[in-house]
């Protein structure tokens, strides 16, 4: 009936008050002041870390002597990465993160996927009752658990084994969660048009739900693989052979037995392990953001 | 190509009774509208039929054969739904080709690796390739296949999820609302576009539509729903021209029927003090409501007809017909709206009958009666009353 209405292109006068609006002096303190607390905020959390690559690269010498000196007087870098790397099985720890994690996530996505599409999707008389439980479920804290998983382990004799690390992570409520908001948001339409076209139940979630939750698998991924990574707790619990040990753990062996306090090379152990971490979050930024937002599909 | 007979179904979801005992025949190749204002029900009946909701009680047969203990996809059914329900991340080719995919490869076949493993899977897809292109010819969408459904317009999804239950050459086609997403020029080109497409198929359609003009154009009958029944099933004529019940004759139409409150007196229908010739199966004295379409409502002479005296209150030319708005004196000021074709307009006002009041004559066999509760009651062909009427159930 009624014709598109041409798209609505600022002009250029308007532009110019848009500008001038922005420049106003209410407005330039206003930005100001974000701008200083978000920059206080950002320094807060990143200084540590600044901290960290800083004191790798020093002397052992310049740790505690240099005062708060922020550039190092001399370059020590080589020589703590390399000791790191060579005192220490810091790639095996890594490959023991790399390989728990992973079986974690695996494990986690298997089960969790499935039943949040029951729970978001499906109609059976008890889905209140479960979800009540999964709910209850995100308020008990792991270390309540911990003493009969442990017990449970160790009659099984199963401790330490990459199995005992991952086994108490590998139902996580907090996905199922997650993912159960997730495709509560999926239009029902489309499920039920995949129920017409012959798509079995299963089917269903994987081709169609799982590639439009791919943000939120992602997000997920991120959280489960960074607190695996840095859990120390329970690898400290069920380990203590250095073959099975994640990169925290392996670090806190590696600081016992070789450097005593030679904090240079702690230092530069600790940025190795890290380095993955900030990998993988950059390379799934957007999709961690968009996860988390949960636009849901159009 | 099947007939279709729902029996009886009823189905309520928590405790709020959605069908109330509803049976309707669908005869083999009908264009059957399901027509009704929102929460009416008919988008439930169409999602029982397609066994994706079940219903409490009663059957559905296709064909013949009852359908209740199968799954949707055993149904051979197809169904349009009013997002289009396209499947957001697959091609248009693929979004087309999935029905056959899924009906004609095994399941292990449709695995990601290990189903090009399988010999006849090939020759299975080369054969689903053809039938697609074949649709997608048929639907002019064979440019877009490569496309996903978000980089589609309106008008083109609407056309891929037709091609989606096309291509599976289904027994009965269930569309709920389709056009209702679309923008108002590219609805009436669909609607031609669909009954053409309905001749040229053959097939079973059963369309639900809250859009009283689409049920009016595009259907062999037209059931209408109110509170999980069936009001009145019927041609459209029938539906228009002889209403069973007021909120039929309400619905259907535009602009509206016109409802004055009247009178049984021995010799009819007394309404605004026109005395309508008109045998009524009411007693003497009873209230009833009249219900007279606009374009009965005459600017001509009355010539010995029964008259309403209106207050006109506005005028709107459309070209070819005047709407006049007005109320009708003596009738409870009720609002009313004249049709008048412009050579009947031209020539009242060259006449100076339009001073603000008009006087319009009434065609008694034109009006419909009926009582307090909606009923039609009066004059009223008995052999039009070629529905099944459902026994209500409480």
């Amino acid at each position: 009936m009624t014709a598109p209405s041409p798209a609505l292109k600022p002009t250029a006068g308007a532009l110019f008050k848009e500008r001038l609006r922005l420049l106003r002096p209410d407005r330039i303190v206003g930005g100001l002041v974000a701008h200083l607390v978000l920059i206080a905020g950002a320094l807060f959390v990143l200084l540590p870390f600044v901290w960290m690559l800083l004191t790798s690269v020093r002397k052992p010498d310049e740790v505690f002597t240099a005062g708060f000196n922020p550039i190092p007087d001399s370059f020590h870098g080589v020589e703590n990465y390399g000791h790191a790397l060579n005192q220490s099985p810091l790639l095996q720890f890594m490959g023991n993160g790399v390989i728990v994690c992973a079986g974690i996530l695996v494990v986690q996505l298997l089960v969790a996927l499935p039943a949040a599409y029951a729970l978001a999707k499906l109609e059976f008389r008890i889905r209140p009752l479960l979800f009540v439980l999964v709910l209850l479920g995100l308020t008990v804290p792991p270390q309540v658990t911990a003493l009969p998983l442990y017990m449970g382990l160790a009659s099984l004799d199963l401790l330490d084994t990459y199995f005992a690390i991952m086994v108490p992570f590998f139902l996580s409520v907090f996905a199922i969660f997650l993912f159960r908001q997730f495709f509560k948001t999926f239009p029902m339409e489309i499920i039920h048009a995949a129920r017409l076209d012959g798509f079995t139940e299963l089917e269903i979630l994987i081709r169609i739900l799982v590639p439009s939750a791919l943000p939120a698998i992602a997000a997920f991924s991120v959280f489960s693989i960074t607190s695996h990574w840095n859990d120390l707790y329970w690898p400290l619990v069920v380990t203590t052979s250095p073959e099975h040990a994640t990169p925290p753990l392996g670090m806190m062996i590696f600081r016992d037995q070789e450097t005593g306090s030679n904090y240079g090379a702690l230092m530069a152990g600790a940025a190795i392990i890290t380095a993955p971490l900030v990998i993988t979050f950059l390379i799934a930024q957007r999709q961690f953001v968009r996860g988390i937002t949960m636009t849901g599909v159009k | 190509m099947a007939a279709l007979e729902i029996d009886t179904v009823s189905k309520s979801f928590g405790g709020s009774a959605v069908l109330k005992a509803v049976s309707l025949d669908v005869r083999d190749g009908e264009f059957l509208t399901l027509v009704g204002s929102s929460g009416c029900g008919k988008s439930t009946i169409l999602r029982v039929i397609a066994g994706l909701e079940p219903q409490d009680a009663g059957a559905v047969r296709i064909g013949g054969r009852p359908v209740d203990h199968l799954r949707p996809k055993q149904r051979n059914v197809a169904m349009v739904f009013q997002s289009y329900a396209l499947y957001p991340h697959m091609s248009v080719k693929d979004n087309i080709a999935m029905p056959l995919i899924m009906q004609r490869l095994r399941l292990a076949e449709r695995l990601p690796l290990v189903g090009r493993l399988s010999p006849r899977r090939a020759k299975v897809m080369a054969e689903i390739d053809g039938e697609v292109g074949a649709v997608a010819r048929q639907l002019h969408i064979e440019q877009l296949l490569a496309r996903k459904p978000a980089q589609l317009s309106g008008g083109q999804r609407q056309r891929v999820a037709l091609g989606r239950a096309m291509v599976r050459r289904p027994d009965v086609f269930l569309m709920d609302e389709p056009l209702s997403n679309l923008d108002a020029k590219l609805r009436v080109h669909m609607r031609t576009e669909l009954t053409d497409l309905h001749r040229r198929l053959g097939v079973t359609f059963v369309y639900v539509t809250h859009d009283q003009v689409e049920a009016m154009t595009m259907s062999d009958r037209v059931a209408l729903m109110d509170e999980g029944r069936i009001v009145q099933l019927g041609t459209p004529a029938d539906l228009y021209h002889d209403p069973l019940d007021l909120r039929v004759a309400r619905f259907i139409g535009s602009p509206g029927v016109n409802v004055l409150p009247g009178t049984v007196t021995g010799a009819g229908v007394e309404v605004g003090g026109a005395q309508l010739p008109l045998p009524v199966a009411a007693a003497e004295g009873a209230a009833v409501q009249v219900g007279l379409r606009p374009e009965t409502l005459s600017l001509d002479p009355p010539a010995g007809r029964p008259v309403l005296k209106i207050r006109l209150s506005a005028t709107e030319n459309l070209g070819a017909e005047v709407f006049l708005h007005g109320r009708a004196d003596g009738a409870g000021d009720s609002p009313i709206i004249i049709r008048a074709p412009l050579d009947a307009f031209d020539r009242a006002r060259a006449a100076g009958r339009l001073d603000g009041t008009v006087t319009v004559a009434v065609d008694p066999a034109r009006a419909f009666v009926f009582d307090a509760d909606g009923r039609r009651v009066g004059r009223r062909p008995v052999e039009a009353a070629v529905v099944r009427m459902p026994v209500p159930a409480e």
